[in-house]
């Protein structure tokens, strides 16, 4: 018997998650190398999931999921270590849903359902799409410009990391409290990083607020930090993307230094729970 | 935090702006909880202090506790807009809190992780017009901070112009300002059982070792040999939360400040008694059914 249930792929436009999806339909589907989770059978419609696919497989962006149009990936998916089966549905949900939430405090009802009973969230955030509070230097007094250049506050002016605290805390409010809600936290395009750190650093050190909701939280939720190139690189090198033995292994995921190439990794730390090192 | 529904297929989730008085139950009911009152005339820093306490925690952990969430992100947000980048004003500002906005509170949550199991809690502060506080000292029955609000208050933080205080022709003016508000309060019972003061000076930095730093410790000995009777106990607390030269860091004693906002003696009830059920004529086992069941009350009841 299967455990039914929906992952919610969260994060605010352009964080992803549709590159992840991508990636992952495709190790399942080509099942070129080892995955903790394989694909018991396909799901009957295949086509978005094929198309977003194909983009991925010829080095091409995937253009953002249209807001109002919701495409889900159903995915059979069995454990390979516990035997244990999984019907997963992943809704991929346009990333201006989730930063209306901040801006105009309204999101739709099938997405408060779908939180309700879900196994647990995906949260994207890109390593290059951060924007941090500046605070400016109190070391003069008064205002220096003229009325007509101050700007008004609006919501969009937020940090990034006080809207994914926010989006985090409603889905906290909204999740069953029976459970504790497992996070697996993806930091895409981590290739692009350069500096020698770990997902875990690059976090606190980035997104300290949301860093310490995280860590403040833990008897309401448990979390797990990712790492993930779902590309793999540089689109604008498609030679060197291409010089991988097979598409599933130009993945690379991180949860230490090690590079993993395994994107079903995050699902199994939502569905079975933490591995045992 | 609950949404609710409309009818186009969204539903409605809470602003996320600074809590009116009679929404303070959102957070009460979830966490234990201190009610703080930041008391003070206009322009001595009130809101200050709570643009550097949350600028803070965005950089990372306050006074070794972690930010564990907020109701009012989009309330912090807009204060600390005048004084960020995003603003583009070239030097930072605050914006006077308006009177029509009435008596809001601002809410964090903090979790201390520092030995044992993690200890979680809530602060519900203040950001009220200046005004709110000359008319307590004035009258006996206010009308923005009201008389039921007072007397939820888990701490008074009677807040000092330190700038004022270093000039010969403001200080004696601003001493007996913060004076008559704490007489006015006491003579009001306006102050609960199991209140605590805090009496903070702002604007440190501007304030000058010498002449005007002992105005300040007197100050602070005259107000505490006066009023600490009235309270549970009392700290003193000097800070710069938007210092103007590098003579002390940004934020200057509000990490202290904050771990004094949280450390309330647990032995003691969260919120006052209501006046109701001490001026009932209760008998004891009445009294003693309050002190054990009152956390359980309160998160059905929005009792003030």
């Amino acid at each position: 018997m299967s455990s039914e249930g929906t992952i919610v792929m969260m994060g605010l436009p352009g964080s992803g998650k549709s590159t992840f999806l991508a990636a992952l339909w495709h190790q399942l589907e080509a099942a070129e190398i080892p995955t903790v989770f394989v694909a018991e059978q396909l799901q009957p419609d295949r086509e978005y999931l094929n198309k977003i696919r194909e983009k991925w497989l010829e080095f091409e962006e995937i253009p953002r999921t249209p807001i109002g149009i919701e495409r889900s990936a159903l995915l059979h998916l069995r454990h390979v270590r516990t035997e244990a089966k999984f019907d997963l549905s992943i809704p991929d949900v346009a990333g201006e849903m989730f930063a209306s939430q901040w801006y105009a405090r309204l999101i739709p009802q099938g997405y408060v359902r779908q939180l309700e009973t879900s196994f647990g969230l995906l949260l994207f955030v890109h390593c290059r799409q951060v924007a941090q509070a500046q605070r400016l230097s109190a070391g003069t007094s008064g205002l220096a410009v003229s009325p007509t250049q101050a700007v008004e506050w609006e919501p969009r002016l937020s940090p990034t990391q006080v809207q994914l605290v926010d989006l985090l805390q409603f889905a906290l409010s909204t999740f069953e409290r029976r459970r504790v809600m497992r996070i697996a936290i993806l930091i895409s395009a981590w290739d692009e990083i350069k500096e020698r750190t770990t997902p875990a650093a690059w976090l606190e050190q980035k997104l300290p607020l949301l860093d310490q909701f995280l860590r403040a939280n833990t008897e309401e939720l448990s979390f797990q930090i990712f790492g993930v190139s779902a590309i793999g690189g540089n689109l604008s090198d498609k030679e060197a993307l291409a010089s991988t033995s097979s598409p599933s292994s130009r993945v690379r995921l991180h949860v230490t230094s090690e590079a993993l190439r395994d994107l079903t990794l995050p699902l199994e730390f939502l569905t079975v729970g933490e591995r045992e090192s | 935090m609950a949404p609710e529904s409309t009818t186009t297929g969204f539903v409605a989730i809470p602003s996320g702006e600074a809590l009116a008085a009679d929404a303070l139950r959102t957070v009460t009911a979830r966490d234990e909880t201190t009610v703080i009152l930041l008391a003070g005339p206009i322009g001595c820093g009130k809101t200050t202090i709570l643009i550097a306490l949350y600028e803070l925690f965005n950089e990372g952990p306050v006074g070794g506790l972690l930010f564990g969430g907020s109701a009012t992100l989009a309330g912090f947000e807009r204060i600390c807009h005048p004084g960020r980048v995003t603003s583009g004003l070239s030097a930072p500002d605050t914006v006077r809190t308006s009177r029509s906005s009435g008596a809001a509170f601002l809410h964090i949550r903090v979790t201390d992780t520092s030995g044992g199991p993690p200890r979680t809690s809530s602060v519900l502060v203040s950001d009220v017009t200046g005004e709110a506080f000359v008319e307590a000292r004035d009258v006996s029955e206010p009308t923005i901070i009201t008389r039921p609000l007072w007397r939820r208050a888990g701490l008074i933080c009677v807040v000092l112009d330190g700038e004022g205080m270093s000039l010969t022709t403001k200080r004696h003016s601003v001493r007996a300002g913060a004076r008559s508000l704490l007489r006015s309060a006491h003579e009001s019972n306006l102050i609960p059982h199991n209140c605590r003061l805090a009496l903070i000076t702002t604007k440190w930095d501007l304030v000058k070792p010498g002449d005007a730093e002992d105005f300040v410790t007197e100050t602070e000995s005259l107000l505490v040999k006066q009023y600490a009777s009235s309270f549970e106990s009392v700290s003193c607390h000097r800070i710069a939360a938007r210092p103007t030269s590098n003579r002390v860091p940004y934020a200057y004693g509000v990490p202290r400040l904050l771990t004094e906002w949280v450390s309330r003696d647990r032995s003691k009830p969260a919120i006052a008694m209501p006046d109701t059920v001490k001026d009932s004529g209760l008998n004891d086992f009445a009294r003693a059914f309050w002190q054990r069941e009152q956390n359980s009350l309160l998160r059905v009841f929005d009792v003030v």
